[in-house]
């Protein structure tokens, strides 16, 4: 008997050991899972928190001294931005007749006064116009007048109106829709218009350089260039069409040889570019 | 994919050297501020500036012509029906004391001479845009081809 109950409790002890040992056993591993788990989880969670340096960016409104007020800007083309600017001036288009520009000085906030000096050449309204990257006194103004015209900007801002451009390319058949200066090309100039061609120009020598047309010059504007891009590395432009494609040019080999890259546009407003 | 509910022509203002993108939309106050960057999802809104006048143009003012020493990483001009509206998009920092080397990477330089000449470029050479460090009074670096902006 005794020894039975000896056995027996020796035999219980012995379970219970072992299915303690077990426990232990599984507790220790099943922390070494959680353990795991965690750090994967922390391993992920690195993923998801993306260290970026602009986290906390905020866009805040100046005060109204700090705006420009009483402007009478004019309408422009809806693919249009509405205003240029540059570390000195700022462009917009002016009420009135003909297509007067007002150049402004960054400098001089609050309001504009009625009778601000303009600059005004062209035979109607302006349609698109850029800021020499290179040279802060130089704007280019292209109308629906077909000309684009070249602006020396005094140092100090306009103190009258300007009625004669400093000079004038003309080219184009039809209306400008496009008007921009290379980012790293000295003095280029690429000029877009209703008779679907793309040129360049040589803004000192004042001369065409190279052309391409688009489709053809007499038929709608159905290929007119909207906006345009250059490639960083000066080696190609992009223009995207009126008729919702996208064109990339090389623009030196022979007559531009161009990669049409088709923009679909569903009903619900969505683009994709497809290339 | 990154998806928006727009009604409206919207102008993408792109920052390329720190890969942001301000995107305004015609009819609409607000300015919305992405961040562009390599691992999925690729972009991501990392504020919105609501303003309550509609916009009706936009554009951004060159680099150069930020205040660097008050973490202001872009301005942006909007224009409404009447009046244009300076928008400064900045980082609070507790002290505005020191330059920020990481907020600002070397920028292409405005208002200096270009890289590459008309008939160089003619002749089918390619160049980069010369670049600039938005450090106030940096000191070239032995290759000299970052000038300061200042």
């Amino acid at each position: 008997m005794s020894a039975f109950l000896i056995i027996y409790f020796l035999d219980n002890w012995l379970t219970t050991d072992s299915v303690k040992k077990g426990k232990e056993e599984e507790e220790k591993e099943t922390e070494k899972q959680e353990a795991y788990e965690l750090s994967e989880r922390a391993k992920d969670a690195r993923k998801i928190v993306r260290s970026s340096h602009f986290r906390h960016i905020r866009g805040k409104m100046m005060k109204s001294e700090l705006c420009y007020h009483d402007l009478k800007i004019a309408a422009v083309p809806s693919e249009n931005p509405g205003i240029k600017a540059n570390k000195v001036f700022f462009a917009v288009p002016w009420i009135g007749g003909g297509g007067p520009m007002c150049v402004w000085p960054i400098a001089r906030m609050g309001r504009i006064p009625a009778k601000a000096p303009l600059l005004t050449a062209h035979e109607s309204a302006v349609s698109d116009w850029d800021f020499c990257p290179t040279d802060d006194y130089l704007l280019a103004t292209g109308g629906e007048d077909s000309g684009i015209m070249l602006w020396k900007l005094p140092e100090g801002g306009l103190t009258e109106d300007i009625k004669q451009s400093t000079s004038v390319l003309k080219g184009h058949s039809r209306r400008i829709s496009l008007v921009g200066f290379h980012p790293c090309v000295q003095n280029l100039l690429l000029s877009g218009s209703a008779d679907n061609s793309l040129r360049l120009w040589d803004v000192a020598a004042e001369k065409e350089v190279l052309k391409y047309q688009l489709g053809d010059e007499y038929a709608d504007a159905a290929q007119m260039p909207l906006t345009m891009d250059f490639s960083k590395d000066a080696s190609s432009i992009v223009v995207s069409l009126r008729d919702k494609t996208v064109r990339i040019l090389d623009p030196r080999s022979n007559g531009g040889s161009a990669l049409s890259v088709q923009v679909c546009v569903d009903r619900s407003e969505q683009f994709t570019v497809l290339i | 994919m990154f998806n928006f509910l727009i009604t409206g022509i919207i102008w993408p203002l792109v920052d390329i050297d720190s890969q942001l993108v301000m995107v305004g939309i015609k009819g609409d106050g607000g300015l919305r501020i992405l961040e562009v960057f390599d691992k999925k999802p690729h972009v991501e809104e990392i504020a919105g500036a609501p303003t309550d006048v509609p916009t009706m143009g936009m554009c951004l003012i060159p680099k150069t012509a930020c205040d660097v020493l008050i973490s202001e990483c872009a301005r942006v001009l909007k224009l409404t029906r009447n009046s244009i509206e300076p928008i400064m998009i900045k980082i609070p920092r507790k002290s505005y004391s020191q330059f920020s080397e990481e907020l600002y990477p070397p920028t292409a330089a405005i208002g200096q001479p270009a890289s590459l000449t008309g008939a160089d470029w003619l002749e089918g050479q390619d160049a980069l845009p010369n670049m600039v460090s938005l450090e106030p009074k940096a000191e070239a670096p032995a290759d000299g081809k970052i000038l300061s902006a200042h």
